[in-house]
């Protein structure tokens, strides 16, 4: 039953953003005494001790974590220790810019992966079958960084083609975005050639063949259609491995969006705004595998009448 | 062992496999005879030497030196023991906390099962390097603790495998005869089901060095990592991306590190998984 499944999915990301609002929880109590973060080094015991009672730091923590949750429900995450701002609203107008870097990489994963797929899983042993399966290998073995430090140098510092870094058009993008999906594009080729294979060994390829179809034609048409199960299904997979390695992206080129703010705020030790992000980060990442289940539901009507 | 040595280096990927990680592993034990300089010594005057010039005063820099003056080629060999060590640290501990985990509930069934399932579950839709990063910004950058917070961020995966290979064995007639002979459980798991879980999980362990060492770099390229004198290829990446535009070798060396080590692990855990499932062969 498609709402069956709706229902326990949904219930299942609650949790996970539970247990999200849990580990947030334990940031504040891993990070030693937050009073002391908060007033000036020459604070009187006196002043720590009321601090301590207003902030309700002398409860007993299961309280305290009620009240964390009631309050982060209504986005309440406290005030940014650097910015003397509410940390959610910090971390929410950065959100944009990190949803069109995700995106910007998932078109790439995509347009890169499954052509390149294709051609190899059509071209078994050929030339290209064999760079797409070494890009696959290497994909997974430079770190994301890496491959933003040499983009850089050879795009932007020598050629000169595209900006170093930062926000703004759609320039800004192309590099971020072509790091980030590029490692997980080789990952969509391999699966998308193995899926393909198989597909091609069946009965109703070899007749769409005898029918006399074009080879393209049963390639695209026949066999990459129900391959395509297996892809997105991996895709799946991919998309929180995909979403943390925009951390680094965003590091590496200085953009605009909700991790280089984090990665900022870890370094003044701001931890407001790193729970903020933890919570905002994880719940894109939930809501993003639930779609992807869902596109899953609407193309496998095998799981939907069950 | 001498057997599957010649059978991991039988395929050429399997063989380049064994001999990287031989090169990088030899290269951590040996590191100070290896390096010819204190990866920690300071020369100003010799301050970011493009690689392969001798300096006058300061001698021969193969891979040049950074904004400090620094030998990068010592940096390097000196990088890849954090590297090691973390990844191989790190692996052991989530195998630590993962196989007890997923053995136990397997095992047990019922409601022990469902609340480890869960918990696992949970784990593994959290994302991974976020929850990793935001602990490690509010603990000491302690060697130990990156390891510590890797195992606890990463041991789910080992957990679901480990119990479904358990389910499979535990309705075999063997582990019936064990009960039926009077031994005891903690013999039974010992004994008769860790080894039939041990072999899958391991080259799946093995797959997964390289992902820790590339965990652990990012977290030091953020600024989480390990603190001198230790010496990460993270931030050594980190501190040469701010000097790009006038020095490529202080980023790029550390780099090829990396990339190199982990290519290593990823081809030498490719064949250790050809060789014990001959299956997925075909498909690859």
């Amino acid at each position: 039953m498609a709402a069956a499944y709706i229902g326990r999915r949904l219930i299942s990301s609650v949790v996970v953003l539970f247990a999200t609002l849990l580990v947030a929880f334990v940031l504040v109590h891993l990070s030693g005494d937050p009073v002391q973060l908060m007033l000036p080094f020459e604070a009187t015991q006196q002043e720590v001790d009321t601090l301590r009672a207003e902030l309700g730091l002398n409860l007993p923590l299961p309280v305290q974590f009620a009240r964390f949750v009631a309050r982060a429900m209504r986005g309440d995450f406290g005030v940014s220790l650097r910015q003397q701002q509410p940390a959610l609203p910090l971390v929410l107008e950065r959100v944009p810019a990190s949803l069109e870097l995700m995106a910007t990489s998932v078109a790439v994963m995509l347009l890169l992966g499954v052509p390149l797929g294709t051609v190899a899983a059509a071209r078994q042993r050929s030339l290209v079958d064999a760079v797409a399966s070494s890009a696959a290998v290497l994909g997974q073995s430079i770190p994301t960084f890496f491959v933003g430090i040499l983009f850089i140098f050879f795009f932007a510092v020598r050629l000169r083609w595209l900006p170093y870094g930062g926000g703004g058009g759609l320039d800004h993008l192309i590099l971020p975005g072509v790091t980030l999906g590029i490692f997980s594009s080789s990952i969509v080729a391999r699966l998308t050639r193995s899926g393909l294979i198989e597909t091609l060994a069946t009965d109703y390829v070899r007749t769409a063949r005898a029918k006399g179809v074009s080879e393209p034609l049963v390639l695209c048409k026949h066999a990459l259609k129900n391959a395509a199960l297996p892809i997105v299904t991996m895709i799946g997979i991919q998309i929180p491995t995909l979403l943390a390695g925009a951390i680094v992206t965003e590091q590496v080129f200085s953009y605009p969006g909700m991790a280089r703010l984090a990665v900022q705020a870890i370094g003044y030790r701001d931890v407001p705004v790193v729970q903020a992000f933890v919570v905002a980060f994880t719940t894109v990442v939930v809501v993003s595998n639930l779609a992807v289940d869902l596109l899953y539901l609407a193309l496998n009507p095998r799981i939907r009448y069950r | 062992m001498r057997g599957l040595l010649r059978t991991l280096t039988r395929s050429p990927k399997g063989l380049a496999g064994v001999c990287l990680t031989c090169l990088f592993i030899c290269t951590a034990l040996f590191a100070p005879k290896v390096a010819p300089f204190d990866p920690n010594r300071q020369d100003l005057l010799s301050a970011l030497v493009p690689p392969g010039l001798a300096h006058a005063d300061t001698g021969f820099h193969p891979f040049g030196t950074d904004a400090l003056g620094r030998d990068v080629f010592s940096r390097v060999v000196f990088g890849t023991r954090v590297s090691l060590v973390v990844g191989t640290m790190a692996v052991a501990a989530s195998l630590a906390i993962g196989v007890p985990v997923g053995v136990l509930g397997g095992y047990s069934g019922g409601l022990t099962d469902d609340v480890l399932s869960r918990l696992t579950d949970t784990l593994m839709s959290l994302p991974f390097l976020v929850v990793a990063l935001a602990l490690m910004a509010v603990l000491h950058p302690l060697l130990a603790n990156i390891i510590l917070v890797l195992a606890i961020t990463s041991w789910a995966p080992y957990a679901r495998l480990a119990r479904s290979q358990t389910l499979g064995v535990r309705e075999m007639d063997y582990i019936e005869a064990c009960h039926a002979t009077g031994a005891g459980v903690t013999r039974i798991l010992w004994r008769h089901v860790l080894p039939n879980v041990a072999i899958p999980v391991l080259v799946v362990a093995s797959l997964q060095v390289g992902t820790m060492i590339l965990a652990e770099a990012s977290l030091a390229f953020l600024g989480v990592g390990v603190q001198p004198p230790l010496v990460s290829w993270g931030s050594m990446a980190a501190d040469g991306w701010s000097y790009l535009r006038s020095a490529w070798w202080v980023a790029t060396f550390p780099g090829l590190g990396i990339s190199l080590v982990v290519l290593g692990l990823n081809l030498f855990g490719d064949a250790l998984r050809d060789v014990a499932d001959p299956v997925t062969r075909r498909y690859r």
